[in-house]
């Protein structure tokens, strides 16, 4: 998610190359002005050794994918009933219902092999198409534009060497209704060799929703076709919750947008506050990059756009991205802007991780026992936030590493983590456990806690644990076993091993 | 009888007369860079609104939100909200603002709908808004008095009703300035009008860029808008209102629709619809033609759909879009689709490849033009002159008869979305004007 490349004294050089070359073509683009290319195509005098970037060697790819039934929800209230892909890989099982609109992102880097396996879980055949892909597809039976999965079964499709750029995939068979009631999702090729520099991305996909023809999809005649929901990645902006989907961005960075439009309408995608600079359309860069407020992502397109945030733009501030044909009501609500629209939020991402009280995770406890510390991690930046915990690793064991939020602006939440004080370890013993809250919106925003530990003589393990399904770890080990007995009970105590 | 006819001459001699003291009077204004006479403006170019205020450098516009009547040619009449000089007539757009680069702008809009309203600049940077009550996109002039809030009943608060919002123009373009709020509503509505920043450079560039040099009395301004007039009559009535079953009826150049597009600035008739849509250009001499500044046509589409759009006849060359130059990208094209917010500034020249300059008798059109008295219309089509493509020489065809000034010639300029060039069903009509061609030196 969140890139950054270049840090060496080539990329000044090159920069500076680069801004000579701009100032040839006198281009007065205030907004471009930042955005630098990595490889001019025509900077023959110019050749520098490539920048920082070394191509990764191609990979191979394996997506599984099913087609199922899935249940998105409006902010109104609405349940909307779809059909949808989910991510199966893994041999996870594919359940009925757990599709999503859109499908599961999938990205790959240019270069690389793809095969995408589609196990359909539908009643109808199904099959997937991205446009701008060489593909060749395998099992499944012969359908109108590629191999379908019928019902119940599987196609395989395979890419050999993944064009650069910003794809859709999305079903190839019946796509009229198909596609309407959501079978439709991102397929992203990362440069191997960027040519622009971006510090942040958003995958923007475009699509609508007519709850009619999802109540019914076999009896719907799609001659009355009609949303009335318009959706950026599944969901109508809500206007109860406008930072529910806004895009943060900081200062002076490079906003990539990835727009895919999977609706049926050519749609005018309008920014307020700036311009956004059309570097690439149907995964292809334009030799003519341009600023544009309002540009038309026709029904089937993609396109990339780099918006570059002043450094001097205020924290809190948003530039709104809307679609410009006016789609910006959710279905009859016709008193408040909603639809497909949504804001590119000027924000700073920050994290504390506290004890939870100041005496909190000074711990103490013998060997063999586990210890409990009990931590807040607070949101301190200014936009929806998720925070990775990660745990230096030593000789005592402290666990979960894991991830806490989404957080709102200011909001905490409670992380519980766990020592596990080795058997082995001698009284007197300490341990400096370090833990790390990392934004992930930006992962130089991060903060510290640390959980001390001293070991002591005493008896009762912070965490008894029931005897009667202990295993030592290992052996060689002295445990204690407390033992109550009850009015009536009897002793019985079978131990196997030490 | 008579002396209705002889005071009729003597009025027309008068008339002709005053015209002639005119054109001497403004056709030595000499474009820097070219040694040609440029000729005058003619009654259709685009029409800044001055500022109401300010000063040099910091000009201000006080604007209102109001609501009013546009009348469409198949007698309709449809009510509409939109931006108009605060004390002034109603209007459809909104005054033409034309400010300098630099300039720190601001505009004071006072509301005077039934509910919130609010100006936003789409393509600048950095706009404050003071006053007001606080909206989701900007601060909203809340409707006169109601106050700080919407809900009825509320205490009236002093100066409520208004709000302020401030930018400098910082990059020269055309520009499009409309409601930000529950945009759906209120730009269908038709709060909407056009912003241009003129170069540093001069008021006869488009930029600051040499390229962009244009003939300063043959500037179009073609701002688009489509209108569903249920909607419109749910509005004024109260009713409630489907946006996703929007149906357009009528579609509008400068808020008139076809014929009413062809008629002069400010005609008494339109008396909420200010604006002329006829682009008018001249025949250039074929050798000076390229030191010749051409007309520049500046594209805004304010309405919710995308408008295939082209002139017949000649191509344009496309120089910038939404206030950005195009440099070495600009691409001379015929149809350019101005997609719902854009704008685009295009270059037009109409160059004399027949030899008309050489003799105005001889030219592509020898037409002897009658009477005013004596012309009759045959059909409803009377803009056709003989020859649209000007590739052969003939007298115009047999029972043709045209009321042409002096053999110029008029081209369609319409959207080619064809549906969209009807008045409620009644063609020709909508969203279509002409191009008029004057023989090299003008119309005498």
């Amino acid at each position: 998610m969140h890139k950054t490349y270049g840090k060496s004294i080539g990329l000044g050089i090159l920069l500076l190359a680069v801004a000579l070359l701009f100032s040839i073509t006198a281009q007065a683009n205030p907004e471009s002005a930042n955005i630098q290319k990595y490889v001019q195509a025509s900077a023959a005098p110019l050749k520098l050794a490539p920048v920082n970037i070394q191509p990764a060697a191609p990979v191979h790819h394996t997506f599984d994918l099913c087609a199922t039934t899935g249940t998105v929800g409006m902010p109104d209230g609405t349940l909307i009933s779809i059909w949808g892909y989910v991510d199966i890989s893994g041999g996870q099982p594919c359940v009925a219902g757990s599709a999503t609109i859109p499908g599961p992102e999938l990205r790959v880097t240019e270069g690389d092999s793809v095969t995408i396996n589609l196990t359909n879980k539908l009643s109808s055949p199904t099959s997937l198409l991205i446009s701008g892909q060489m593909m060749t597809a395998s099992g499944g039976t012969p359908g109108l534009f590629t191999n379908e999965a019928p019902a119940n079964g599987v196609v395989s499709y395979e890419i050999a060497s993944a064009q650069a750029g910003t794809y859709m995939y999305e079903s190839g068979s019946n796509p009229d209704i198909q596609v309407a009631m959501g079978l439709y999702g991102a397929f992203i090729v990362e440069e191997s060799t960027p040519t622009y520099l971006v510090h942040r991305e958003a995958v923007l996909v475009m699509s609508a929703i007519d709850p009619n023809l999802h109540a019914n999809p076999a009896g719907f005649d799609m001659y009355d076709y009609a949303p009335t929901y318009w959706l950026l990645n599944g969901q109508p902006f809500n206007w109860t919750s406008p930072q529910s989907n806004e895009i943060p961005v900081q200062p002076g960075e490079n906003l990539l947008l990835r727009y895919v439009n999977a609706g049926y309408l050519n749609s005018s995608m309008a920014l307020l506050g700036t311009h956004q600079y059309v570097i690439a359309q149907d995964g292809f860069n334009v030799n003519y990059p341009h600023s544009a407020v309002a540009e038309t992502i026709p029904a089937g397109s993609t396109m990339d756009a780099i918006v570059a945030i002043p450094a001097d733009a205020n924290i809190g501030g948003f530039y709104l991205l809307y679609n410009r044909n006016m789609k910006l009501v959710n279905d009859t609500d016709a008193s408040h802007t909603a639809g497909m629209m949504t804001s590119i939020k000027v924000a700073n991402f920050g994290v504390a991780i506290n004890p939870a009280t100041t005496t909190e995770c000074d711990l103490t406890g013998p060997a063999g026992s586990q210890l409990v510390c009990n931590m807040t991690v607070t949101n301190t930046g200014t936009t929806i936030d998720t925070f990775d915990i990660t745990v230096a690793t030593g000789t005592f064991n402290t666990f979960p590493a894991t991830s806490v939020g989404p957080l709102a602006p200011g909001a905490s939440a409670n992380l519980t983590m766990v020592v596990s004080v080795p058997a082995t370890a001698n009284t007197g013993d300490t341990f400096t456990a370090t833990v790390t809250a990392t934004s992930q919106g930006n992962n130089t925003a991060t903060d510290i806690a640390t959980i001390n530990v001293t070991v002591d003589n005493s008896i009762s393990p912070a965490t008894p644990q029931d005897a009667n399904s202990f295993a030592p770890a290992a052996g060689g080990q002295n445990y204690v076993i407390h033992v109550q007995f009850h009015t009536g009970s009897r002793l019985f105590l079978p131990f196997v091993g030490k | 009888m008579t002396l209705t006819f002889s005071r009729t001459k003597l009025g027309l001699g008068l008339l002709l007369l005053l015209i002639a003291i005119l054109i001497l009077t403004l056709t030595p204004m000499i474009v820097s860079g070219f040694s040609r006479i440029v000729p005058a403006a003619h009654a259709t170019t685009m029409v800044c609104t001055p500022p109401t205020g300010g000063t040099p450098g910091n000009p201000v516009f006080d604007l209102k939100a109001d609501d009013g009547y546009i009348s469409t040619p198949d007698g309709n009449s449809l009510y509409m909200w939109g931006y108009a000089i605060e004390g002034g007539t109603f209007q459809m757009p909104g005054p033409i603002l034309c400010v300098t680069q630099g300039d720190l702008v601001t505009v004071n809009l006072t509301n005077y709908l039934s509910e919130p309203t609010s100006i936003v600049f789409p393509g600048q940077t950095n706009v404050t808004a003071t006053g007001g009550i606080p909206g989701f996109v900007t601060a909203e002039a809340p409707p006169q008095g109601i106050g700080t809030s919407t809900v009825p009943g509320n205490s009236t608060v002093p100066g409520g009703g208004t709000v302020t919002y401030k930018f400098v123009a910082s990059e020269p373009g055309t520009y499009l300035y409309e409601s930000g709020t529950f945009m759906v509503k209120q730009v269908e509505m038709g709060l909407y009008g056009a912003l241009i920043i003129r170069p540093t450079m001069g008021p006869n560039y488009a930029y600051n860029d040499a390229s962009t040099e244009f003939n300063p009395n043959q500037e179009y301004l073609l701002l688009l808008h489509d209108i569903d007039p249920g909607l419109h009559q749910a509005v004024e009535r109260g009713e409630p209102l489907d946006f996703n079953h929007r149906k357009d009826h009528y579609w509008t150049i400068n808020g008139r629709s076809n014929p009413d597009t062809l008629n002069d600035n400010f005609v008494p008739w339109l008396p909420n619809q200010p604006y002329s849509s006829l682009v008018r250009v001249e025949a250039m001499d074929p050798v000076t033609a390229a030191s010749t500044p051409p007309a520049l046509i500046r594209y805004i589409n304010a309405g919710l759909e995308n408008h295939p759009f082209h002139p017949h006849g000649n191509h344009l060359e496309t120089i910038a879009q939404d206030g950005r130059m195009w440099g070495s990208a600009s691409i001379e094209s015929f149809t350019r689709t101005i997609g719902s917010g854009q704008t685009y500034d295009l270059l037009f020249k109409w160059i004399d490849v027949e030899g008309w300059a050489t003799d105005p008798n001889s030219g592509p059109l020898p037409v002897t033009v009658p009477g005013i008295y004596d012309t009759v219309f045959k059909d409803g089509v009377t803009f056709y002159s003989g020859d649209p493509d000007l590739a052969e020489q003939s007298d115009l065809p047999v029972g043709t008869t045209s009321y042409n000034e002096c053999g110029e010639f008029y081209y369609p300029w319409h959207s080619h979305a064809l549906n969209e060039v009807q008045n409620f069903d009644e063609g020709f009509g909508g969203m279509l004007t002409l191009v008029r061609v004057d023989p090299p030196g003008g119309c005498p």
